[in-house]
């Protein structure tokens, strides 16, 4: 077989080495890594970000696949034993085709991604920001600071609590902003962050879509180092509430930032109006939120 | 004496004359580094004193004792070191007094013998590429302590192994600012770039060689600044250094300042010194289609450390200036905290490619010696280089795109997707190179297509947090870590240690033991990969950065990356110990062991001294794998050497 015929037949060798390894890959993709580990279920935008991480690790788990196949079996197929230098032969022309080629498809794949899960990704967010507008968002204002967060509900008149409680299927708007340094509001189990600005407010929309009942293990569990406060905190521990569902504070913030964390409540309507009666702290100064529903 | 020629993996070599030990046990042989660090210590209490005395004068207060630690002390007491140092290290002997006088005999080292020639300020480029190389696996090793002393920290959910958190904030701050800077920034520019560049444009000397010999200065002081700031309180503001947090988290971020500015100027004068000797001091014959691709890559990078590397400087000396001289930049009241992170990313991500544009264009070069065919496309490689140049000026929004609009978010998302396109170029070329060769797995070779695939992980993860969906999730969790590790110590550092293991035979003279290479390879590999890849997971899992205690569903995942990591610490010192003992009993090199062509490898080995005495005119292509070298090159002599054999004297000399 002369040399073009072999290096035809070494291509079609990595392709076939290549689809025996993506298709099974792509199966556990779908079935045990994303079925099972993705944890980003609880808000609508939360969907989106982990929609486009779902099809991102698809393609591009793809390519690897394919470009580190060629690359490693094009690294040993022709190995000889070390010793002095030895030139191949190669073929002058007719390779064109494989560069042109390959620039090709990586504009496409470049294309593509920018229009999803990039562009698409990005208006569906907006859109859940523009398209409730007009259904009445929650307020929530958020104050960051060194070294703990500051929760406010406007409309409810509860103000200064450290919990973060929202309603299911109700849209929260978010307001963030910090006292001093740089913080970042992130609740992990929604699947999205905003960064807390000194000197600036910035707004996020949640739409929480899922139940739950967060946990962040703060103070009162824990020392003041992290180990467990008794036998009882540490069994506890593990057992209430789902440690994704919390606040983290998501840019160094200096000495506290491990710390500044606190659970995140997703509650029945009727939950939250009972809570948010018992948390008011400025009766009757605005309302108490039904008229806004 | 009778030479003992044995098989090195396939290789004929020689034993080598032993090792003489004589030189490094004299004390002159150190003589003018030593002056430095003694010049150095006497410039910053000299400095420190002059500015407490100057406060004292003007606000009272007490001179002695705790004044010359304050900020602004500090700071004066920071420059006059560095001119300590630079004087006390030759520039007095070899700049000043040159400059003055004209007596320029500091720089003819043909009276001096063995390692004392790396230990003083020199305009050799061989001498400072060993003296970069040697400090970056210094400062590799100082950083990397540090990094296993953060991954102890994390075996466990609480507060392990540091007395405090600010202390963990404080080490993993200077992990970071001392790896990147002392080690990524100049361990491929100042080490194989400084040794390589220049012999393979066939040119004696660098341009501007006084400035090119003094770049290597700015690192050791640059590196002990950061290194030695826990003494004065720390800062916690990680290797970014933001504001404001850097005011309010220790003294020690003054410098952090200051020494981060210093590694800077080493990098900012290699980007110049490449620059101008890649347009001006190319050999006859060698014109820009025969310019060898490492070089193109090491150019690519210089272009981009010139024009950027005032972006980043500026705002960290605009940051000192608010902890020492009462400015209100970045403060959180009626200052602009924002500008400070647009200002410093503007040259932060260029010079990401800074560190992995060389390492791509080394793979080229390797892999081509290594298969024995030419680089493939390599013009589509050398216009994939400089497309990454020039698209990665405009793409530094995305490390904060939690914090800016959204019109800029979609824009710097488009451009950060783009940067992968040329990106691939490289391995078209590479995949291209090696298929259908004749590949010789000796260890550089291995720790490439290693470094290849590793990169190619980090890369694509990089696609994950370019996409602004998605990277609304993984911003500054361990996701993020993952990535830079994957790319960083995959681009960058494994082919930093392929350039070590195959520069070898040429700088010490010696060859290395190839099978504790392998070994080193291997494991290095390995251990890598059960290091970095759970940080992946850990990011999706609700893990972020810079905390030194997490809760406790983490543990599991941070375990298996902190015990891998101890075997990845390791396996560094594998490779050390290779290093250090072949260079003192290894076999004697052949002059050319693995075959390559260009003109670094025509050399004789470890000629410091007066090579060059004729000239390399290049008449062929590097990468002709029929091609014999003496095809390929012929040296000539020079001009005053066939006047001097005809008995003419010419005209104007």
């Amino acid at each position: 077989m002369n040399l073009r015929q072999r290096l035809w037949l070494d291509a079609l060798i990595v392709l076939v080495i290549s689809a025996i390894i993506i298709i099974p890959m792509q199966f556990y993709l779908f079935n045990v890594l994303i079925g099972q580990l993705w944890p980003i279920k609880f808000t609508a935008q939360g969907v989106m970000t982990k929609e486009a991480s779902t099809f991102l690790v698809h393609v591009t788990a793809t390519v690897f696949v394919l470009v580190a196949t060629t690359l490693i079996y094009g690294a040993v197929r022709g190995r000889i034993k070390r010793g002095p230098y030895q030139p191949a032969d190669f073929l002058k022309k007719n390779w064109g085709v494989w560069t042109i080629g390959w620039f090709a498809v990586t504009v496409m794949i470049n294309g593509i991604f920018f229009v999803y899960p990039g562009m698409a990704g990005l208006m569906a967010i907006w859109d859940r920001h523009i398209g409730q507008e007009g259904q009445k968002p929650i307020v929530v204002d958020v104050v960051a600071h060194q070294w703990g967060w500051s929760v406010s509900y406007p409309q409810f008149g509860v103000y200064g609590v450290g919990q973060l409680e929202l309603p299911i299927h109700k849209t929260a708007q978010i307001w963030v902003t910090s006292q001093d340094v740089f913080h970042s509001f992130w609740v992990p189990a929604f699947g999205f962050k905003l960064s807390a600005i000194p000197g600036e407010n910035r707004v996020m929309y949640a739409t929480p879509i899922r139940l739950g009942t967060g946990t962040a293990l703060a103070m009162g569990n824990f020392k003041d180092n992290g180990a467990p406060l008794n036998a009882k905190a540490e069994a506890n521990n593990y057992q209430t509430g789902n440690p994704l569902l919390r606040v983290q504070c998501n840019w160094d913030c200096g000495m506290g930032h491990p710390v500044m964390r606190f659970p995140a409540n997703v509650v029945t309507w009727k939950t939250f109006k009972n809570w948010a009666e018992g948390a008011q702290v400025v009766k009757k100064a605005i309302g108490n939120g039904a008229k806004y529903y | 004496m009778a030479s003992i020629l044995k098989n090195w993996a396939g290789l004929t070599v020689e034993k080598a004359p032993p090792f003489d030990v004589r030189p490094w046990l004299r004390l002159e042989t150190y003589w003018p580094m030593l002056r430095a660090i003694m010049w150095a210590w006497i410039g910053f209490f000299l400095g420190a004193w002059i500015e407490a005395v100057i406060t004292w004068a003007f606000d009272g207060g007490n001179p002695i004792g705790n004044m010359i630690f304050t900020p602004r002390a500090m700071a004066v007491g920071y420059v006059f070191a560095v001119v300590g140092w630079f004087l006390g290290g030759g520039v007095l002997e070899g700049w000043l007094i040159p400059a003055i006088t004209g007596d320029e005999s500091w720089h003819d080292t043909s009276a001096i013998d063995g390692p004392a020639k790396f230990f003083r300020f020199s305009t050799d480029y061989k001498s400072s590429s060993v003296r970069y190389t040697v400090w970056v696996m210094f400062s590799f090793l100082v950083a990397g302590l540090f990094a296993m002393m953060i991954r102890v920290n994390l075996l466990f959910p609480r507060l392990f192994l540091f007395p405090s958190i600010e202390s963990y904030n404080t080490f993993f701050s200077a992990h970071g600012i001392m790896m990147l800077l002392g080690v990524a920034a100049v361990g491929l520019i100042g080490g194989a770039g400084y040794w390589a560049v220049p012999l393979m444009l066939g040119s004696r000397t660098t341009a501007y060689p006084k400035v090119a010999g003094l770049s290597w200065w700015f690192q050791p002081i640059g590196f002990m600044a950061i290194l030695l700031s826990p003494l004065v309180g720390g800062f916690q503001a990680g290797w970014m250094g933001f504001e404001p947090l850097g005011d309010w988290s220790g003294s020690g971020m003054v410098l952090y300042n200051l020494g981060a500015a210093t590694m800077l100027l080493s990098s900012w004068v290699n980007g110049l010194i490449f620059v101008t000797s890649f347009i001006y001091m190319r050999t006859k014959g060698l014109s820009l289609s025969r310019v060898p691709i490492f070089v193109w890559g090491i150019f690519a990078a210089s272009v981009l450390l010139l024009l950027f590397v005032p972006y980043s400087a500026v705002p960290v000396l605009m940051n000192l200036f608010d902890e020492v001289v009462g400015t209100n930049f970045f403060g959180p009241v009626g200052a602009l905290p924002m500008a400070y992170q647009n200002m410093f990313w503007w040259l932060f991500h260029p010079e990401v490619y800074v560190f992995v544009l060389p390492a791509w264009a080394l793979w080229l070069e390797i892999a081509s010696v290594f298969s024995g065919r030419p680089v493939f496309a390599k013009n589509w490689a050398i216009a994939g280089l400089i497309a990454v140049a020039v698209i990665s000026i405009g793409v530094g929004v995305h490390h904060y795109f939690t914090q800016v609009k959204p019109a800029e978010q979609a824009l710097f998302m488009g451009v950060t997707e783009t940067v992968s396109v040329p990106t691939g170029f490289m391995y078209l070329s590479l995949i291209g190179t090696l298929w259908g060769g004749k590949t010789r797995f000796f260890t550089p070779m291995l720790v490439v297509l290693m470094s290849a695939v590793t990169f190619l992980i980090g890369g694509f993860t990089g696609v994950f947090l370019s996409d602004v969906p998605a990277n609304f999730m993984l911003h500054n969790t361990f996701f993020v870590i993952g990535h830079f590790h994957y790319t960083i110590l995959g681009g960058f550092l494994f082919t930093f240690i392929a350039a070590l293991y195959y520069y070898f035979p040429k700088v010490t003279g010696r060859m290395y033991s190839e099978f504790w290479g392998h070994v080193q390879a291997w494991i290095m590999f390995v251990a890598f990969q059960f290091t970095f890849f759970p940080m992946f997971l850990l990011g999706y899992m609700g893990m972020n950065r810079r905390i030194a205690i997490y809760l406790p569903y983490l543990q599991h995942l941070n375990d298996v990356a902190s015990i891998a990591s101890f075997i990845l610490g390791g396996s560094f010192f594998i490779a050390l110990f290779n290093f250090i003992y072949s260079a003192m009993f290894g076999p004697k090199a052949p002059e050319n062991p693995w075959g390559a062509k260009t003109i670094d490898w025509q050399v004789p080995s470890t000629v410091y001294k007066a090579e060059f005495q004729r000239i390399p005119v290049v008449t062929g292509d590097f990468y002709d794998p029929d091609a014999k070298p003496e095809d390929i090159v012929k040296w000539v002599d020079p001009e005053w050497v066939s006047q001097q054999k005809t008995g003419e004297t010419g005209g104007a000399h």
